[in-house]
């Protein structure tokens, strides 16, 4: 676990998850984890405008009302990345991204942790639903973001989920390769203590 | 005839836009017709669909497509409403923003994002950026002017 939100990880994670139960529990492992730091966790969900869904997640997160409203927690629905990415369409990543540097900046001068942990399912969303094109296309995206964050020195770790139990089958074998050759690190959601 | 235009991303039927705006027109009395508006966003296409729609909205408008070049043309008390694109070249919106609020505190700002969130979470991460909305882009004509107007009416009952 330590390995996944510690500051001098820094990794682009795929996350291979057994099933959603799962997937939760590290990820919800991982915010908190990074919350004890005193880390920005980001929770950027495909599911986070679903109410239903975010009570769950939410009282499974250390003082979830709390950590928002300090700004240490960031809850970010990505459908409309999503429904954008469908398309080949990236540019709510990349204006994501740009917040999440001012973010950044934002903490650094104010003697914050300048650390940032970052849950995304988008590309798990899309991996689960078959969109391989469109899954590599938006972590080729983070392979590259990810790789300026490492160059200019930005304590920025991004974890993807993604289903084991589809990309592990033979005729998907191809793209779990193309997917995972995007990341730094490719951990078993089952191995996370 | 219905004249299609689909630039970055934004379909939009003229005819529809126009008559959307029209109908804005006439359902509200309450449009601030002599607001002036300045529209900073680096692409171009963006700048002039805006431009046209808020002017045909009743706004006058001041639009750049260069932070650098807004910035040197600023001045104070000149503008009720800043509408600023987060992600430009050599100068972000918020580097533009920050030179802003330096040289009018009292400014209405607003950013232009390609994603959504709320205003209140936004203000939670950067407590530092006092802005009045975000502006989620693709935006209709109607719904942009609308926002503003509602912007500026807030505006105007604080003050």
């Amino acid at each position: 676990m330590s390995s996944l939100v510690n500051p001098s990880c820094r990794e682009h994670v795929m996350l291979l998850y057994d099933n959603d139960d799962q997937r939760n529990k590290v990820a919800v492992k991982c915010i908190n984890e990074g919350l004890k730091r005193g880390q920005l966790a980001v929770y950027a969900s495909v599911n986070a405008s679903d109410a239903s869904y975010m009570t769950k997640v939410s009282s499974k997160i250390t003082n979830y009302k709390e950590n928002m409203d300090r700004g240490n927690l960031l809850v970010l629905s990505l459908e409309p990345f999503y429904k954008r990415a469908l398309t080949g369409d990236l540019e709510p990543f990349k204006d994501f991204k740009a917040l999440l540097e001012e973010v950044v900046k934002e903490r650094t001068v104010a003697g914050r942790s300048e650390e940032v942990v970052v849950v995304a399912d988008c590309a798990d969303n899309l991996s689960k639903n078959k969109k391989f094109d469109e899954c590599v296309y938006v972590e080729r995206w983070w392979y590259g973001t990810h790789f300026e964050w490492q160059k200019n020195n930005l304590k920025i770790t991004i974890i993807c989920p993604h289903p084991k139990s589809v990309l592990d089958k033979n005729l998907f074998v191809h793209h779990k390769q193309q997917i995972s050759r995007q990341h730094s690190l490719t951990v078993m959601a089952h191995q996370v203590k | 005839m219905n004249h299609q235009q689909k630039e970055n991303g934004i379909t939009l039927s003229k005819n529809g836009v126009i008559s959307s705006i029209k109908k804005l027109k006439e359902n509200s009395s309450t449009i601030a017709k002599e607001s002036r508006i300045l529209l900073v966003d680096d692409e171009m296409d963006i700048v002039k669909l805006y431009k046209h729609g808020l002017r045909r909205g009743g706004f006058e408008v001041e639009a750049f497509n260069d932070p650098e070049m807004a910035l040197s043309h600023f001045e104070p008390d000149a503008y009720d409403l800043a509408i600023l694109d987060i992600r430009m070249p050599r100068m972000n919106g918020f580097e533009l923003y920050r030179e802003i609020r330096k040289r009018d505190e009292e400014i209405r700002i607003c950013f232009m994002t390609a994603f959504e969130m709320h205003l209140t979470e936004f203000e939670k991460v950067l407590p530092s950026i006092k802005v009045d909305g975000l502006i989620t882009k693709p935006i209709h004509m109607v719904d942009l002017c609308s926002t503003i107007q509602r912007l500026l009416n807030n505006n105007r009952n604080k003050t």
